[in-house]
């Protein structure tokens, strides 16, 4: 393969390119668990605001309380639409030498992390996600640990493979 | 200087009793007090008086035993290329740290310990806590002898070369030594307004917590500066942005001669080691091959003086611990040509064409940081209508900050490395080399799919650096070919 890249940034055509298509999706059941946690986030927040209401009660003109549970009803109405409609971009995908995970409709999102970079893996189920059988995926690279590769929603049974593998092709301790 | 021979158990300098004795005590402190603070409010007296001077009697004799203890039991040892730490009475632990694992070595020494003439050494692995890898008290000699002799490892394992690790550790060179007259320089050039800012935030945070202590005194002082504060308005308004320009201005001199008093740079065989500080002596060593990414800035204020801030990064440690950010202000152009020659070879950027951002990243940053909040704040036109000029104030220097950002939002690229430019006031610099690569991150908002502009992310072991708004098809271009790239380099990249 050349490298000829130092005179523009047109690159070699055979250069392995990712295609969105050949993600694999996560398991559908994934869905509810967004949407349980949709429910318990909007339940803390709608407490919240009303607590805050009734405190506040006699000091704000009624027109906005109106405004902000109208606006506070929409919010949550339209991420929940968004969360619906952006299930299908979720997916991950495990090449030869590279793991990626890409989501989200409004704002798309790929990540990718070559194996011989990854320190550790982690499987980690929630208490929801025990229920049905679902994992997810953790990878870390060195350093910083916010920005690693994180996939959700998996049968247990992918998640281990999965991690049994990443563990599998993470390179042996730097030999130099 | 006598050789020491590390391969044997050592303790700590005996002077590390008092060492452990502070801090162990303060440790207690923190942790106690809440339980003295009703014994002292406490109205019965003679008895009081007794019960206070027996717990803290008890208290120190109890620190005390522990801390003969954990000195006694603290041992420290090179064997078989690992360093071998020992520590604890009651649970024995044992680290063991291949020297191959090492980051990096620093010595440091507070106020106390240059006065006790001992020095602290921190191992700084990739992985665990920095803590748990330091030895707080060695005599001088001792401390500079261990360090070398880790990081001579260090030092001989770069160069990949099985000779070189039989090589002395090479002459220091004296790079950039900073003068009092170079730290007025660089406390004058800092960022006051942000320093101004972040002070009159604490002091909002401060304010607000002594006032829970305070509540009605503070309530009835407040509501008369308030009322004072909105009746004589925009004098006191900017009367008050005025002092808190100047503490800034003198909280910018103190901490630059705190932090990088006698600043000297020095370089070795195959990497840097920085000493600087008056109170807190701090001596860092950073092998090359062990920096990620190198960041420089200038300003303003800083181009008259024609100085930059480089900040040398390295891997990150463990989770929770922030690693020092390695700051070296005040370097001349010729020291930051230096730099980058030494780690990235011969400017290959040099002649790379110039990749913008897209016009997107101006409209986007102005509608976000000036529409936005203008758009926020506008209730307040309820109260006077007047806010108006303001807010328009705010969205006009907006227009000029955003296209100041699109216009150093810029990056070039060779077959091994990148350097991206970014900033709006101050101009900042980043580079780094494709085979440090460790993860990478598309995105795409929705609105831009159309006009084909998507941002990339590159991360390092260090952190990332980010290029906002480029061409959709460059992006994919460079996406691909620094996966591929950090997948086929086998150089060594943490």
């Amino acid at each position: 393969m050349t490298t000829d890249f130092s005179n523009s940034v047109i690159l070699p055509e055979n250069l392995p390119a990712i295609e969105a298509a050949e993600f694999n999706p996560v398991d559908p059941k994934y869905l509810k668990i967004l949407y349980i946690n949709h429910l318990i986030m909007g339940v803390i927040l709608g407490l919240s605001l009303l607590v805050f209401f009734l405190i506040l009660k006699a000091k704000i003109p009624e027109f906005i309380l109106w405004i902000s549970g109208g606006l506070f009803v929409g919010i949550m109405v339209y991420s929940l639409i968004i969360t619906r409609l952006s299930f299908s971009k979720r997916g991950y995908l495990i090449r030869e030498k590279d793991i990626a995970y890409q989501r989200g409709l409004i704002r798309y999102k790929l990540t990718s992390i070559p194996f011989n970079r990854i320190q550790h893996v982690e499987l980690i189920q929630t208490f929801i996600a025990k229920k049905m059988d679902l994992a997810t995926i953790k990878v870390y690279t060195a350093g910083s640990s916010s920005d690693d590769l994180e996939i959700p929603g998996l049968p247990l049974g992918i998640a281990s493979q999965i991690r049994e593998f990443l563990t599998g092709k993470i390179s042996p301790d730097e030999k130099d | 200087m006598k050789r020491i021979d590390f391969s044997q158990p050592r303790r700590q300098s005996i002077k590390g009793l008092i060492l452990i004795f502070f801090q162990e005590a303060r440790t207690a402190i923190k942790i106690f007090w809440p339980a003295l603070v009703p014994l002292v409010l406490s109205k019965n007296s003679d008895k009081k008086l007794l019960i206070l001077g027996a717990a803290l009697a008890v208290g120190l004799i109890l620190i005390l035993i522990h801390t003969i203890l954990y000195y006694r039991k603290f041992l420290f040892r090179i064997d078989n290329q690992q360093f071998i730490l020992n520590k604890g009475y009651l649970n024995r632990k044992t680290l063991t740290i291949p020297i191959e694992r090492i980051q990096n070595v620093n010595t440091n020494q507070t106020l106390l310990q240059q006065f006790l003439n001992v020095m602290s050494v921190e191992i700084d692995t990739a992985g665990s806590s920095k803590k748990e890898l330091k030895i707080v008290a060695l005599s001088k000699p001792e401390a500079i002898q261990l360090a070398m002799e880790l990081s001579r490892y260090l030092e001989a394992k770069q160069t990949n070369n099985p000779e070189d690790q039989e090589k002395p550790v090479a002459e220091e060179k004296l790079i950039l030594q900073l003068t009092n007259r170079d730290l007025l320089r660089i406390g004058i050039s800092q960022n006051h307004f942000q320093t101004a800012f972040l002070i009159f935030i604490f002091g909002a945070q401060f304010y607000s917590q002594v006032k829970e202590y305070f509540q009605e005194k503070a309530e009835k002082y407040a509501q008369e500066a308030f009322e004072y504060i909105s009746q004589s308005g925009w004098a006191i308004i900017s009367s008050l942005i005025v002092f808190f320009l100047i503490i800034s201005f003198l909280y910018s001199m103190v901490r630059t001669l705190v932090l990088y008093y006698d600043l000297r740079f020095n370089r070795l065989n195959q990497s840097y080691r920085i000493v600087s500080g008056l109170l807190n002596r701090k001596n860092l060593l950073i092998p090359f091959r062990k920096i990620q990414q190198l960041n420089w800035e200038t300003g303003p204020v800083k181009k008259l003086f024609g100085i930059y801030k480089v900040n040398i990064l390295q891997a990150t440690s463990g989770v929770a611990v922030k690693t020092p950010l390695i700051e070296v202000p005040g370097c001349l152009y010729k020291h930051i040509e230096l730099l980058k020659s030494d780690l990235f070879g011969p400017d290959a950027l040099k002649d790379q064409p110039v990749i913008h951002s897209s016009g997107i990243y101006f409209r986007r940053t102005w509608i976000y940081k000036g529409w936005l909040p203008a758009g926020l704040f506008s209730p307040l036109l309820i109260l006077d209508w007047r806010y108006v000029f303001l807010l328009m104030a705010w969205i006009l220097f907006m227009l000029i900050y955003s296209r100041l950002t699109l216009k150093k939002s810029y990056f070039q690229v060779s077959k091994d490395q990148i350097r991206v430019s970014s900033g709006a006031i101050s101009h900042k610099f980043k580079q780094m080399e494709f085979h440090k690569v460790q993860h990478l991150k598309f995105s795409q908002s929705i609105f831009y799919k159309k006009l084909g502009v998507a941002s990339l992310e590159i991360g390092n072991a260090s952190g990332k650096i980010t290029i906002p708004f480029i061409d959709i098809k460059i992006a994919r271009d460079l996406y691909n070919y620094l996966l591929w790239y950090a997948e086929t380099s086998n150089r060594f990249w943490m």
